[in-house]
């Protein structure tokens, strides 16, 4: 061992550069880039910290006071900020496992060659461009009971008497993530045909010439094959699902009562509207940190796999 | 209000000029509208009807007064946070604004934000023909401060009953004068196989607040003691609460709960509710024959009596005098020169919003805008309705809007009207302690 380290040292030795003579263009090149996210980002965090520890009124009529960590043990005893939170994990829980399945299987359908995929693709992106809060207003109408479309549909299937979706507190959240699932699913479809066209041709040939079945050839290739992709589709609806606001806010604007009110929506309601500057910077640290948790998890995950 | 046509609209204007014995500003003799003449102004308005008429108005402003004023209009719920940070912080950025004492008043008159007006008024700074006793008394009082003159109201917004006459024809019924008479009117109206609701209001918990306060009102209850406390507890709350819970469970569209006004009017537009109460504003719906299936079957009445009698609510948006501004004189003379009789009938063929002065309310240019009825209700309402009713004058208003939204909620959903208005009263002395 000592040997080796003697054979090494001289080598490693040899420039005898002092450090700051070295080559620092890296850091050159990346220093602009550097300063602009410190700007952007890092000022507004920092400062967010900043306010999250003082009791903060834009109204006020006192100053900024420091109250320490006195904002987040509030929090705790908070009952509608640890309900908007348990909620948000439902709504963001319940948006994946139906996001990420059926965009999964747009994919598979969208792979396959027929007549009028093209169109259907084009066709696919239109609820993910058109704007949440003008879609969330006319899914407001279709749901109404007695002037929408969707009750009549039901009708149709000899559903009488279907839930009353946005204003029942047990079928709110349901209903909202299936408008959130209308909307986005498609992305999660079109990031999972993108990793499907980019899959080798090989494996799946020397699969079926070894005579596995369509099932076996989709859980053992293309899964795990497609698994950075997914995970990718993941990482982004999970982002957005723990921030949702804008559905929310304009179909049922967090109610009934507080049955839908996400910790989005909380956070920008004791900040803007309840004027609680330094408890709304203190709620959107939870949140920044719980998003932040998240993704972190999942690209820990996708390096796995 | 916009039941217009443009003809029609264009056509009332003339007989504006010609009908209405109102001297244009630049015409009142002897009242200098020159002396403040050079001066810049800054006024922060939120988007509305009338600062957009008012906009177009600051030429004509520039000419007659020779004030110039950079005219600020931003969302309201910016103005509520951007305005409170420039008049705290930059004293003389501001020199008029747009206020809704019913959301603002509390807050800002504690923060000394508004200047006093009544100085300005009762002095030479004031056309004699501006004439303030021309302002419905009532409401004048919706911009009063202890008494004294904060802003200066525009329009004139009440809550009314609208019902659907062909409905109440079938049954042989006429418009309530009482709860009772609603209750019972409702609970015949209400169809549910036909997909029609007896009577529909507001079910979102923080808005319905202010459809909710002429019943709290009517059983003779109020949102605040003399001394500021909250009295949602009182027994008259409760039974208007109760009352409140008892007619939309029994008569109301299935999905009340949570129910906000833009789901709630298109039910009694396209007669899916027999009766509705709201602001007298969606009158403008209910007569536009291309969305609404109601135009001549709309009737409006005065809201209902209680056991303490009819009593809307009264609100309306203004323009105020910073007390930061070192301008003070310049700005009242602007504020005057853009609610002079003469431009408030010109306000209104723009806007369409109930005026606030009874010349121009008692006017051909109003009355004949409108469906008589609407005028009948309107005019029993305004004296007895509470000036800033729509919900307690407080500092923290969106936050006791939902704490009392939850209590609307819970009555809707079927919970005791007791308990939740007891949870609404603590919960608001909590939020007002701090």
């Amino acid at each position: 061992m000592s040997g080796v380290v003697a054979l090494v040292r001289p080598v490693e030795a040899a420039p005898r550069r002092r450090p700051w003579r070295r080559d620092w263009t890296p850091e050159l090149l990346l220093a602009p880039a550097l300063v602009a996210i410190a700007a952007v980002m890092g000022f507004p965090l920092a400062y967010l910290c900043y306010m999250s520890l003082h009791k903060w009124s834009l109204i006020g009529f006192a100053a900024p006071a420091f109250v320490g960590t006195g904002n987040f043990t509030a929090l705790f005893g908070d009952e509608r900020f640890t309900n908007s939170l348990w909620r948000t994990f439902y709504f963001t829980a319940l948006g994946l496992a139906t996001n990420l399945p059926a965009g999964l299987g747009i994919a598979l359908l969208l792979n396959r060659a027929f007549f009028g995929r093209g169109l259907l693709r084009a066709l696919l992106i239109f609820p993910m461009v058109a704007t949440p809060v003008a879609m969330g207003l006319v899914w407001v109408v279709m749901l109404d009971p007695s002037l929408g479309v969707v009750r009549y549909l039901f009708g149709l299937v000899g559903v009488a008497d279907p839930p009353l979706w946005l204003s029942d507190t047990d079928w709110v959240i349901p209903t909202l993530v299936f408008v959130d699932a209308w909307m986005w699913t498609p992305m999660v479809a079109l990031i999972c045909s993108a990793g499907l066209a980019a899959l080798p041709v090989e494996p799946f040939e020397a699969a079926t010439v070894d005579g596995a079945s369509a099932w076996q050839r989709f859980r053992y290739l293309t899964l795990p094959l497609l698994m950075p992709m997914l995970l990718v589709a993941a990482m982004l609806r999970l982002m957005d699902l723990l921030k949702v606001i804008d559905i929310v806010y304009v179909m049922t604007g967090g109610g009934p009562g507080h049955a839908s009110e996400t910790i989005n929506l909380y956070n920008y309601l004791v900040a803007l509207s309840y004027d609680k500057i330094g408890y709304g910077a203190a709620v959107a640290l939870v949140l920044f940190a719980l998003v932040l948790a998240g993704t972190l998890g999942l690209i820990r995950l996708r390096r796995a796999a | 209000m916009a039941t217009l046509t443009r003809r029609e609209a264009l056509g009332l204007i003339g007989l504006a000029g010609a009908g209405l014995a109102v001297p244009r500003p630049a015409a009142a003799a002897a009242f200098d509208w020159k002396r403040f003449s050079g001066t810049e102004l800054h006024f922060m308005v939120s988007v509305h009807p009338w600062t957009a008429w008012a906009q177009k108005q600051l030429p004509a402003l520039a000419d007659a007064t020779g004030i110039k004023i950079n005219w600020e209009i931003i969302y309201e719920d910016q103005l509520r946070q951007k305005l409170p940070l420039l008049l705290r912080s930059d004293p003389g950025a501001i020199d008029g604004f747009f206020t809704l004492p019913s959301w603002d008043m509390a807050a800002f008159s504690r923060a000394g934000w508004y200047e006093p007006l009544d100085k300005y008024i009762h002095s030479d700074l004031t056309a004699p023909d501006w004439d303030l006793a021309d302002y419905f008394p009532n409401i004048l009082k919706i911009h009063q401060v202890k008494g004294e003159q904060i802003g200066i109201p525009i329009t004139t917004e009440l809550q009314t009953l609208f019902y659907n006459k062909a409905m109440l024809r079938e049954k042989q019924l006429d418009p309530p004068k009482t709860l009772d008479a609603l209750m019972a009117a409702a609970k015949a109206l209400n169809n549910p196989k036909a997909n029609i609701a007896g009577f529909v209001t507001r079910g979102d918990g923080v808005q319905a607040v202010y459809t909710l306060a002429p019943f709290i009102f009517a059983y003779g209850g109020r949102w605040l003691d003399d001394k500021g406390n909250p009295e949602l507890s009182s027994p008259a709350a409760v039974d208007g609460l109760r009352y409140y819970g008892e007619i939309l469970r029994a008569a109301g569209p299935p999905n009340i709960v949570g129910m906000q006004w833009k789901t709630s009017y298109p039910l009694f537009q396209q007669a899916h509710a027999a009766m509705f109460s709201d602001a007298t504003n969606f009158i403008t719906f209910f007569k536009d024959p291309d969305q609404s299936r109601i135009v001549d079957d709309v009737g409006v009445a005065a809201l209902p009596a209680g056991p303490g009698g009819t009593h809307s609510t009264l609100i309306s948006w203004g323009p105020a005098i910073a007390a930061s501004s070192k301008k003070k004189e310049a700005t009242w003379t602007a504020i005057q020169y853009l609610t002079t009789k003469a431009m408030a009938a010109s306000a209104l063929a723009a806007t369409h919003n109930p005026p606030a002065r009874q010349s121009v309310y008692n006017s051909d240019l109003y009355t004949k805008s409108v469906p008589a009825d609407l005028v009948a209700a309107t005019k029993a309402e305004i004296d007895s309705a509470v000036p800033n009713g729509a919900n307690p004058i407080v500092v923290p208003v969106p936050e006791v809007r939902a704490a009392i939204g939850s209590a609307i909620v819970a009555v809707l959903q079927g919970k005791d009207a007791r308990q939740a208005a007891e949870a609404a009263q603590q919960e608001v002395v909590k939020i007002l302690a701090g």
